[in-house]
């Protein structure tokens, strides 16, 4: 290889490293977590006899330790750069021409632009890692019938190791060989056929997924839960991209290549054409906020609270997830009922998301019910998300299983789900730790990680249908009345929904006894402040700090004259729009 | 010749000295922990081989013996996986008679030998093919399922069909008729959804949307003549606990039971069998065809009221010729005398015993962990609360081998939430013996398997169906409308 060469590719690495770092990182990173790899022996060589099965063993035991350093970013440029420098050398076969490294950038950007969805596993480009070696393979032997006989032996290796790629891989060896202008070139066909034959006979005799589903629309492939037809959908689409790059290539080599400004005018206009290619395939708002979010998964898979609040302080969240996680890290410092309002919340689903039926949704929910001490809902969530985990189950769901297990005392589930943990290298410490706890209930009640955390007793009706959230997190409360974050997202989400009757109760109930000796959380003030205008009473059984009582004297003068300013709003949002009284009287449920 | 005689005398000298000799052993009278637990459980002399595992890895060894017969593992981890020839050859010498198994095993450089086991080999043989469904106990959402056939005699298992194919949808209630694998249905939901109904090797895919009343037919229950296949038709939701020791409750708002007439296309049923009063369900011809039993209890509001739907186990008569349903009922389990709820009746093929599941209340007994089996002596009309068969966790469904003496039934007594098969033995005396986990080839199967099996059916043979041609019909086909009888 050339130096330059080399450092074309070296500069390649080091930006698909960039973006990768800027764009996807941390949705690559929680590809880790849908995913249940096994590596036992007979598991995997079970699966290696399935074809395809060796992609999905390498992507799944690649993927397995994203979350560690820089793993993710190394491995996805390393394999990009791979297939980007091998397209090279295919089109310099065809013919050697300088402008051939912007051509070979093209395939890399399209499939770095594939590796920013969450829809897109790894295995689909470890397939076309191997469909451009044995491609490249192939238009290195010159003897026709050797490349035959190579033909035939590399499509069977290939259908066994990757799959129905081969079918592509037919008619790419095809379109090269004949792009080469070898004088029996028809007699790539016969592999190409055999490589189509192989693939009718999958999908006609084999309960698999047809490599043709990859031809409908990408919305199409986004809504089936297993990534293999999203997988056959980025194959087929990248094969057109490199058969057009072939053509042009080609067509091209017909052309004299020993002007300086035939040189200079189609390496710019490859460049240009690159340019366009580039921004039009940058990462979109979605694709940038589903990383966004990623990173608030991984921050709080850390517990890292104060990273989580940090990132708003600037910026408003703007979706209820972002409000879900910000809340779970206030609540977590203990200053949800003191802060959530300074981040301008959006109704009662700002504590809790609806579910939506994604993993997603099932891991947030199962989170937030868990750390509020509420372990049915939190298994119940938990279990859809290792449900919906797309790769046969989720690390990340059966730990918070093994927890909920512990604390039911299901000590041979716990087992089971610790057994499984075990074989997974990333998570066998953390099995072994929790290991120690089985069939030991006072271990687990002694246990800090489980305080708070226990099975209400049984009691009859206790289906959720027959219950409200609130009557829920009520008898949590009666449980253990040092439960702080219940105590706060209770009433947080009075407030939120302006249920100003329920907070007075569930105040008079319990707010005053259960932080004993503190100050209430200051919209907890606010907000009786708001209940003594109708009910003055209340402030003799609840005391608020006198800079608050003060504050609200101004806040109920201003308000008066912000009714009279057309930017009376503004101004009170200004001085007022981190209070609760600022969101119950100024803003719409 | 002499040269011959030397070298077979050789040889004998040489094969006895390989034979291994058994380590020398401390004989222990404690009790060690295996996985599956096969000790004095009685199995039919055509199962694939009992392969199992110490729960704590140790060097083992393991001793089958019959008479002359003996067949020995030697295992670094404690892990038994029996070769097939041999354990057929000891199946073979030992069938109407019993196994002895004696283990070694190696603690602390210090082997041991534990007191053998006896398992017992019946003579009756059991139907050669189990059909489940393997699913996630997921809440509410689905992901991978599929409908396996596994091979008894062996390890095999081969998709009937998975949702990878059939874009991730739902498919459930697989029923056969009379055990046979040339004649059975099956219904997909969501999408793709309707009632597929093979015939030797044809499929016919209906839409069992039948008016206002019906939207699909639910639990199925085969006539034996093929003709006729009883549904319920439900109205179901599901819920879940948030304190309590089960996790899930299902239950059922509406539920009527209807009759499928198979060559006309068409449902028809009676006022015992669909009043507003009663929610009827879970229905079951029985062998001879002549009656149709199933499990009713009085409507009541819902879901305030879960906790008391308690179903009764009624039967009425059918003539097949015309088509004519009994209006005088039955009554075999009286729920509110007796206390509990039945479900599933199912009713061996000789017509004598019939098996159904108790728990204190509801229908959706797999999410019951007071479910237990129950027989009834049809003949003497004595009932059977299985002690033997039944565990402190779930058993649930249920089906006989077509010779009577055999029942599969799923249990979740393995860890509390993952159902699994059990196979169990039954004389001619209605005497059960010990049930046993369906062996696995792989020692850990169980282990890592995150998958629940469901609605385990015995079945007399392998279904062949095309499943490429299945898919398409399920895909693209035009379903069959089916009628209400006038």
């Amino acid at each position: 290889m050339k130096g330059k060469t080399l450092l074309f590719w070296s500069l390649v690495f080091v930006a698909l490293c960039f973006f990768f770092k800027t764009f996807a990182f941390y949705t690559l990173q929680r590809q880790e977590e849908v995913q249940l790899f096994l590596p036992i022996g007979s598991a995997l060589v079970a699966k290696l006899w399935i074809p395809g099965g060796f992609c999905s063993i390498v992507g799944q035991a690649l993927v397995q330790y994203y979350p560690y350093g820089m793993t993710v970013l190394f491995v996805n440029a390393l394999f990009l750069c791979l297939i980007g420098f091998l397209s090279f050398l295919l089109f310099q076969k065809i013919a050697s021409r300088s402008y051939n490294l912007i051509l070979a950038l093209f395939p890399v950007w399209a499939l770095a632009k594939v590796h920013v969805s969450p829809f897109y596993v790894l295995d689909g480009t470890v397939g076309i890692a191997l469909l451009f070696l044995f491609l490249y393979g192939y238009v290195l032997i010159r003897q026709e019938r050797l490349q035959v006989l190579y033909g035939v032996v590399s499509t069977c290796l290939l259908y066994l190791l990757a799959g129905q790629i081969v079918a592509l891989y037919g008619l790419l060896l095809f379109t090269v060989t004949f792009m080469l202008g070898q004088k029996r070139w028809y007699y790539s066909l016969g592999v190409c056929a055999f490589d189509l034959l192989l693939t009718f006979i999958t999908i006609r005799f084999a309960i698999n997924i047809p490599l043709t589903d990859g031809i409908y629309s990408e919305r199409y492939q986004e809504s089936q839960l297993q990534p293999d037809s999203y997988i056959y959908y980025v194959w087929i689409r990248f094969t057109a991209l490199v058969f057009f790059l072939l053509l042009v290539c080609f067509v091209l080599k017909s052309f004299s290549w020993d002007k300086r400004w035939t040189k200079i005018g189609i390496t710019f206009f490859f460049s240009l054409l690159f340019s366009f290619f580039f921004f039009f395939n940058l990462p979109d708002q979605e694709e940038i906020l589903n990383n966004e979010m990623d990173e608030l998964v991984c921050l709080e898979r850390q517990q890292d609270w104060e990273a989580i609040i940090r990132k708003y302080e600037n910026k408003r969240p703007s979706n209820y997830i972002q409000l879900n996680y910000l809340s779970m890290a206030l609540a977590q410092k203990e200053v949800l009922g003191d802060s959530l309002f300074h981040f301008e919340p959006k109704g009662p689903q700002s504590l809790l998301t609806s579910w939506d039926r994604t993993y997603y949704t099932s891991a947030l929910l199962s989170d937030i019910h868990y750390h509020i001490g509420d372990i049915s809902l939190s298994e119940s969530y938990a279990m859809e998300g290792l449900t919906l985990a797309k790769r046969g189950g989720s690390p990340r769901m059966l730990q918070r299983l093994v927890e909920i297990c512990l604390i039911r005392e299901e000590w041979d589930l716990a087992a089971k789900y610790l057994h499984i943990l075990h074989q997974l290298p990333t998570y066998r410490s953390w099995a072994e730790e929790y290991q120690s706890c089985l069939y030991k209930p006072e271990s687990v009640r002694q246990n800090s990680a489980f305080a708070n955390k226990k099975l209400l007793k049984s009691q009859p009706n206790s289906l959720l249908c027959l219950l409200t959230i609130d009557r829920l997190w009520m008898e949590l409360l009666s449980a253990s009345e040092n439960n702080r974050m219940v105590i706060e997202y209770l009433g947080c989400s009075y407030l939120l929904s302006k249920e100003m009757d329920s907070f007075k109760n569930f105040l008079l109930a319990h707010g005053k006894e259960t932080l004993k000796g503190q100050w209430l959380p200051v919209h907890f003030q606010e907000a009786v402040l708001v209940l003594a205008t109708s009910d003055p009473a209340i402030l003799q059984s609840i005391s608020v700090r006198p800079e608050i009582v003060d504050r609200f004297k101004q806040f109920q003068q201003d308000i008066r004259q912000a009714q009279r300013d057309s930017n009376g709003l503004a101004q009170l949002h200004r001085k007022y729009g981190h209070t609760f009284w600022f969101y119950y009287y100024c803003r719409n449920k | 010749m002499r040269y011959l005689s030397c070298i077979l005398i050789l040889s004998v000298v040489f094969c006895s000295a390989c034979s291994r000799a058994l380590p020398h052993a401390v004989q222990t009278d404690e009790k060690i922990e295996l996985f599956p637990d096969y000790r004095g459980v009685t199995i039919p002399c055509n199962i694939a081989p009992l392969n199992f595992k110490l729960k704590t890895p140790a060097k083992a060894i393991l001793l089958l013996t019959h008479g002359d017969v003996q067949v020995r593992i030697d295992s670094e981890q404690g892990a038994f996986q029996i070769p097939q020839k041999k354990w057929k050859q000891l199946l073979v010498a030992s069938t109407g008679k019993t196994v002895e198994v004696e283990l070694y095993v190696c603690q602390k450089d210090q082997w041991l030998r534990y007191k053998p086991f006896q398992i017992f080999v019946a003579k009756e043989k059991i139907d050669p093919y189990l059909v489940y469904r393997r699913i996630a106990p997921g809440y509410r959402m689905w992901n991978e399922m599929g409908i396996y056939q596994r091979n008894l005699e062996d390890f095999t298992e081969t998709a009937f069909l998975t949702n990878k194919q059939t874009n991730n949808n739902c498919m459930n209630c697989h029923s056969f008729c009379m055990q046979s694998p040339d004649r059975m249905l099956f219904h997909q939901r969501m999408t793709h959804a309707g009632t597929y109904i093979l015939t030797d090797g044809k499929v016919e895919k209906l839409d069992t949307k039948v008016g206002e009343k019906i939207s699909a037919l639910v639990y199925p229950y085969w006539h034996s003549s093929g003709r006729f296949v009883a549904f319920s038709t439900n109205d179901t939701k599901q819920d879940f606990h948030l304190w309590d020791e089960n996790r899930i409750e299902v239950f059922d708002s509406k539920s009527d039971v209807v009759v499928y007439d198979v060559e006309k296309q068409e449902v028809f049923t009676s006022q015992v069998l669909s009043s507003e009063d009663n929610l009827e369900t879970f229905p079951t011809f029985s062998p001879d065809g002549k009656s149709l039993y199933y499990c009713s209890a009085p409507t009541k509001q819902m879901p305030e009221s879960y906790k008391e739907i308690k179903y009764n186990l009624l039967r009425i008569s059918f003539d097949e010729k015309t088509r004519a349903l009994g209006t005088k009922v039955d009554t075999i389990y009286a729920a509110e005398r007796e206390g509990r709820s039945a479900k599933f009746p199912r009713i061996s093929p000789d017509g004598r015993y019939l098996m159904y599941t108790l728990s204190d209340y509801g229908n959706f007994s797999i999410w019951h962990k007071n479910a237990d089996l129950c027989l009834i002596d049809l003949e003497m009309l004595q009932t059977d609360y299985l002690e033997k068969v039944n565990s402190g966790d779930v058993e649930s469904y249920h089906s006989w081998s077509s010779n009577s003496r055999w029942i599969v039934f799923s249990s979740r007594r393995g860890d509390g939430l993952y159902t699994r098969p059990y196979l169990v033995y039954m004389n001619e005396q209605g005497k059960m013996g010990q049930p046993f986990l369906l062996p696995q080839e792989d020692t850990d199967y169980y282990d890592f398997s995150l998958f629940s099996f469901n609605i385990p059916e015995l079945v007399k043979g392998k279904v062949e169906v095309d499943t490429y041609k299945l898919i398409e019909l399920s895909k693209y086909g035009k379903p069959h409308t089916i009628q209400m009888a006038n």
